[in-house]
């Protein structure tokens, strides 16, 4: 309830509001950015952009027909990755390493084995799955949640979601 | 596999950022942030009564091209007839009359002391400069016709004894006329 003050406050241009929305949302943005992108520096001025965007949307967004602010900040950032990966599809793979080795994600070598697991498998699997998969599962966005940002319907996702977890299962077991 | 899913899951979610540098990132971001613009700042009557004004100047740009006979020209010479015969009906200015004297305006001198009139009644004044003023409408009308009367009169006999006179010429040379044949 206090989160929707804070959206139509600062849909009216209050920019204290959108600090607080800033500040609670920044951390999920900022790792989306990051699981996608494999860039400490890439994720922060992808997250950043996202942020300035929505501030610029905001008085087009609304919180009717399901609509969540958290959807909307991920659906902006989503879009800003798919663009910018598509400009660098190159250095993409070069740079997976170092998420690999970096000390944020992996807090020690018992679990670096599995984690790996999961980051290769997660990188076989169609973009589009994928992406359902990071804001379904470990996002913990309701099933409409990722619907809306990926501009699909509610029950076409839920069945994409099961495809694509087994997808990501039979990959792991291999 | 669910266990390697949920390892992945508590270290992709144990990416946090200290406040203090989202402080610092929000000095960044605030500057950027441009004051808001809404994506129709206009009223919803506004915008169909632009959209009305607008259909109504393009249908009359429309209709004055195709030329005449059209909705503007009709609607242009009812509006000329109207005017015109406004201007026929409004009463033309009666010539003024010679020496006619100017009616008399209402005097602003005070009264005198011993007017009893003023004294009895406040009207009483009033009836008398109206009747004063018609009585001397009337003198002047008189007057005017009187002296109209006197020019026709004059002209009548400056012309018509000319007339006549050459009427007896005429009659004076065909009595001639007669005689000698």
């Amino acid at each position: 309830m206090e989160e929707v003050l804070e959206i139509r406050k600062a849909q009216e241009g209050d920019k204290s509001a959108f600090e607080k929305l800033y500040k609670n949302y920044y951390a999920r943005i900022y790792r989306y950015c990051r699981i996608n992108l494999y860039n400490k520096m890439l994720a922060e001025d992808v997250c950043q952009e996202a942020f300035i965007r929505a501030w610029k949307a905001m008085p087009r967004f609304s919180l009717e027909n399901g609509g969540t602010f958290q959807a909307f900040l991920f659906k902006i950032a989503r879009n800003l990755i798919i663009d910018l990966s598509r400009k660098r599809k190159e250095v993409a793979l070069e740079e997976a390493e170092e998420v690999a080795s970096d000390e944020d994600l992996i807090e020690n070598e018992a679990r670096r084995n599995d984690i790996e697991n999961v980051r290769l498998a997660l990188k076989k699997l169609d973009e589009k799955d994928r992406q359902i998969l990071i804001l379904r599962y470990f996002e913990d966005l309701s099933h409409a949640e990722v619907a809306q940002i990926m501009g699909t319907k509610e029950g076409a996702l839920r069945v994409r979601a099961m495809r694509a977890l087994k997808k990501l299962k039979s990959i792991i077991e291999l | 596999m669910k266990q390697q899913l949920e390892n992945y899951k508590t270290i992709y979610r144990n990416i946090k950022i200290p406040e203090e540098i989202l402080d610092e990132k929000w000095r960044v971001v605030d500057p950027l942030l441009e004051p808001q613009r809404k994506f129709f700042p206009y009223s919803v009557s506004t915008l169909i009564s632009g959209i009305i004004l607008f259909l109504f100047l393009s249908i009359g740009v429309a209709s004055a091209l195709a030329g005449p006979g059209n909705l503007i020209s009709d609607i242009a010479s009812k509006a000329s007839s109207v005017f015109f015969k406004k201007e026929q009906s409004t009463p033309t200015p009666t010539p003024k009359l010679l020496n006619a004297s100017p009616t008399p305006t209402t005097s602003l001198t005070p009264n005198k002391k011993g007017d009893k009139k003023d004294e009895v009644n406040g009207e009483g004044k009033e009836t008398e400069t109206t009747e004063k003023k018609t009585e001397r409408k009337e003198e002047n009308v008189k007057e005017a016709i009187e002296k109209i009367r006197r020019n026709i009169e004059n002209f009548f006999d400056k012309h018509f004894d000319n007339n006549s006179d050459s009427n007896n010429l005429n009659s004076s040379e065909q009595e001639s006329k007669s005689k000698g044949e």
